[in-house]
């Protein structure tokens, strides 16, 4: 029941979403905020759940024979096994919605999208490409952040 | 001929491949005996390809057609130009824009996910602990 909803979810593509919450919340940047978080929602729950299928489960009971209580035994029996995955997945996704985000502008969404699309519709072309230039930096900004951030997470040091 | 101590290649007065072919026939069979299905499911996959490619109109003479006007679009785009200073704050603004919508809605949506993980998991470890050792306190 849980894996279907999680499918419905995931099923609608980001832009869809935005133009359905458009309707909801009107024209900005608060439409891609939850046209975003719906799609990942769906993802996200796919990608966590199979996971935690993987962990394993001698550390939880660990935690539990020591009087932990079931909140605890997450906490410090699954958490640690799957923060380095969960970690690259959430943050694959933000690189990925980066640029996710960069379309929902089209519809109206708010973001980058409404200029690029006016840019192309107009035929300034010199213009869109510095846009694009924009974009591609930020992304590989983020993208070295990331990993600068992932490697301080799972303890090993950027090289 | 029963000596086992014996290679039977070296006695034999067959060619060692031959000698071999008989024994392991199995194995010296044509590729296609044991494979047909696969080859028929791999024909297929072409098949479908090509029609698909027949059906959408695919041809390369459009797309050759097409790539001249993407050079112009290309050149016309050359060089990157934001035409005035005004003009770059808006567009710096509106990545930063684009930059909170992907933050806010990747990590709310982190967020809400982990506990929903756990429903879906077809079975999760709390569970086979709960089998184990009876009811967990939560």
């Amino acid at each position: 029941m849980a894996r279907r909803s999680f499918d419905t979810l995931r099923g609608v593509d980001i832009l869809i979403w935005a133009l359905i919450w458009i309707n909801v919340v009107g024209l900005g940047p608060f439409a891609g905020v939850l046209a975003l978080f719906m799609a990942d929602l769906g993802i996200f729950s796919k990608l966590f759940s199979e996971a935690i299928e993987t962990a394993d489960h001698k550390p939880v009971e660990g935690v539990l024979s020591t009087g932990g209580s079931k909140l605890t035994s997450v906490r410090f029996g699954i958490l640690p096994q799957l923060m380095p995955v969960l970690l690259s997945q959430v943050l694959y996704a933000f690189e990925s919605n980066t640029r996710s985000a960069s379309i929902i502008g089209i519809v109206g969404a708010g973001g980058i999208g409404l200029i690029l699309s006016e840019q192309i519709r107009t035929m300034e072309f010199q213009q869109m490409s510095f846009v694009i230039l924009l974009i591609l930096i930020t992304v590989a900004v983020i993208d070295f952040l990331c990993s600068k951030l992932r490697f301080a997470i799972i303890g090993v040091r950027a090289r | 001929m029963s000596d086992l101590t014996v290679n039977p290649l070296a006695t034999s007065d067959l060619a060692p491949r031959e000698l071999l072919r008989r024994r392991y026939a199995s194995h010296f069979k044509p590729f296609y005996q044991d494979n047909l299905m696969a080859i028929f499911i791999g024909l297929l996959a072409v098949a479908v390809f090509v029609f698909g490619i027949y059906k959408l109109e695919m041809t390369f003479a459009r797309l050759w057609g097409g790539l001249g006007e993407l050079g112009k679009i290309v050149v016309l785009m050359l060089p990157p130009n934001p035409e005035s200073w005004a003009m770059t704050k808006v567009y710096l603004y509106a990545v930063l824009e684009t930059l909170a919508i992907a933050l806010l809605g990747t990590l709310s949506a982190a967020l809400a996910a982990f506990p929903l993980g756990f429903f879906g998991c077809s079975q999760h470890h709390l569970q086979q602990v709960d089998s184990i050792y009876g009811e967990t306190q939560f």
